[in-house]
């Protein structure tokens, strides 16, 4: 069963899907018809989940198709879809379905990864503290 | 150990001192006794809040700072004996209910607070050892640990102001945010805060100011605030850390202490001569306030989401792009002003 990860916070904002993994500092944000894929979490096919969303817009079934295949693609690559058994089943949001036909787009912002500190190996005194200071 | 524990063992030695001194702050309407044995971590830490002393009431505080360095204090104090501690001085292990810490192991400082003392204390093994930096966002941690009961939020932002109202202005460093913060100061606008600002989550958000100083890096002395120069705090290490100045010194009057949050604005440098304001949706400023915030201040990072979310939700957002023409830049800011504030 593909679920959101509950370690994450993810909200819809401004029509968007805000994610943000707030131990790591990566924010994602999902905009367009992607935010009906997340929000018809969880389910079990992620194909039967695409077809529905582009049988909605016959017109542009083969673009969200594609587009929503690759952002599940990019969902899954960072942890925000998970894959596994849930203990609790949790009920989908069908009655969200779109209306209209926005394309959809994944940004990731990850500005603060580079900032991130590693603590260092460091020798400490008899009291705890670190013999040698380090700078920021 | 419990944290409790080791906080009340830290609490103790301030306890026991037979004398301190005591400054009393007015912080967004409420009041702050910060206690001392040293004054030479006061002189260090003060100045950045030196604006929002007030004369010593018997008023009871709403929260309580102490801070010392170790040989001011009767008994020598062990460093945290938990493992986990990441970079950004953030152990989840023992994050819980009451006392929360802040220490960086690298560092011999530490940051505690107790939520139902609402006291925070700061300890440094020597005044030597207090990172530069610190001074220039005194007892930033504490303050944030602080406002996890109250409706209000620290921001990683500047906020400059006209006739009572104002702008937040924020972005990750390097986007241009405290040097146009400093632009407008000279141009004659109102200052609230240029790195760090205070925002109250009322019906209308309110912004306070937090820090009176400001850090310029030495190269953008050279090329923008070179008249400055004579103001600068840090004479002796400017080069190697950042000029440091007090508002009060360059524009005595153009410290405010509070005005209501009209708008924000994403700064960032365009290689064009004009800048411009465009409208952006309120996403952009959650994502240019929320990552940069919450890697400085690590604790309770879920109840500050939310909070941010809430403000960037309350306010009409615009991508500023910074363009060189300094005059343009200020007039074009002029414009915007009495267009954004007369339509709110």
């Amino acid at each position: 069963m593909y679920h959101l990860n509950s370690r994450l916070a993810a909200e819809i904002f401004d029509g968007e899907y805000i994610i943000a993994n707030l131990d790591t500092g990566l924010y994602f944000n999902v905009q367009g018809i992607a935010v009906s894929l997340i929000q018809l979490l969880p389910f079990e096919s992620q194909d039967a989940v695409i077809d529905q969303l582009a049988n909605l817009f016959p017109e542009n079934s083969d673009t969200i198709k594609n587009e929503l295949t690759n952002i599940f693609k990019e969902l899954i690559e960072n942890e925000i879809i998970l894959n596994s058994d849930l203990k609790t089943p949790v009920e989908s949001s069908v009655n969200n379905l779109p209306t209209e036909y926005i394309p959809s787009r994944f940004n990731k912002y990850a500005d603060m990864q580079d900032l991130l500190l590693l603590d260092p190996i460091h020798d400490v005194d008899e009291e705890g503290w670190t013999i040698q200071n380090q700078p920021e | 150990m419990k944290p409790i524990t080791y906080f009340d063992q830290v609490l103790a030695l301030f306890e026991e001192l037979p004398s301190y001194h005591t400054d009393q702050l007015s912080l967004a309407d409420r009041k702050i006794n910060l206690q001392t044995p040293s004054m030479e971590l006061r002189g260090l830490f003060l100045p950045s809040l030196v604006h929002l002393v007030e004369e010593e009431t018997s008023e009871q505080p709403e929260l309580t700072i102490w801070y010392a360095e170790e040989k001011d204090l009767p008994r020598k104090l062990n460093a945290p004996p938990w493992e986990g501690f990441n970079g950004q001085g953030y152990n989840a292990s023992i994050d819980q209910e009451d006392v929360q810490l802040f220490f960086q192991p690298w560092q011999r400082q530490i940051f505690l607070y107790s939520r139902s003392k609402r006291t925070g204390i700061y300890w440094v093994n020597k005044s030597e050892d207090v990172p530069w930096w610190e001074c220039t966002f005194s007892f930033r941690i504490i303050f944030h640990l602080w406002t996890q009961d109250l409706p209000a939020q620290l921001i990683h932002a500047g906020a400059m102001a006209k006739n009572g109202e104002a702008v937040l202005i924020t972005g990750k460093s390097g986007s241009g945010k405290s040097t146009s913060c400093l632009n407008l100061l000279r141009a004659g606008y109102d200052y609230l805060g240029d790195d760090y600002v205070w925002v109250e989550l009322a019906d209308n958000l309110t912004v306070f100011t937090l820090y009176q100083t400001a850090k310029i890096e030495p190269e953008n002395l050279e090329e923008r605030f070179l008249d400055w120069k004579p103001f600068i705090r840090n004479k002796a290490d400017y080069l190697q850390q950042k000029a440091i100045f007090d508002i009060k010194d360059l524009f005595p009057k153009a410290a405010i202490s509070s005005a209501v949050l009209k708008a924000v604005l994403l700064p960032t440098v365009f290689d064009q001569d004009y800048t411009s304001f465009k409208r952006t949706n309120p996403v952009n400023a959650l994502m240019a306030m929320a990552p940069t915030t919450l890697h400085h201040l690590p604790h309770n990072r879920d109840i500050s989401y939310q909070k941010m979310i809430t403000i960037s939700s309350k306010l009409t957002c615009y991508n500023w792009c910074l363009g060189r023409e300094t005059n343009q830049f200020i007039t074009s800011f002029d414009d915007f002003l009495k267009n954004e504030f007369a339509n709110n």
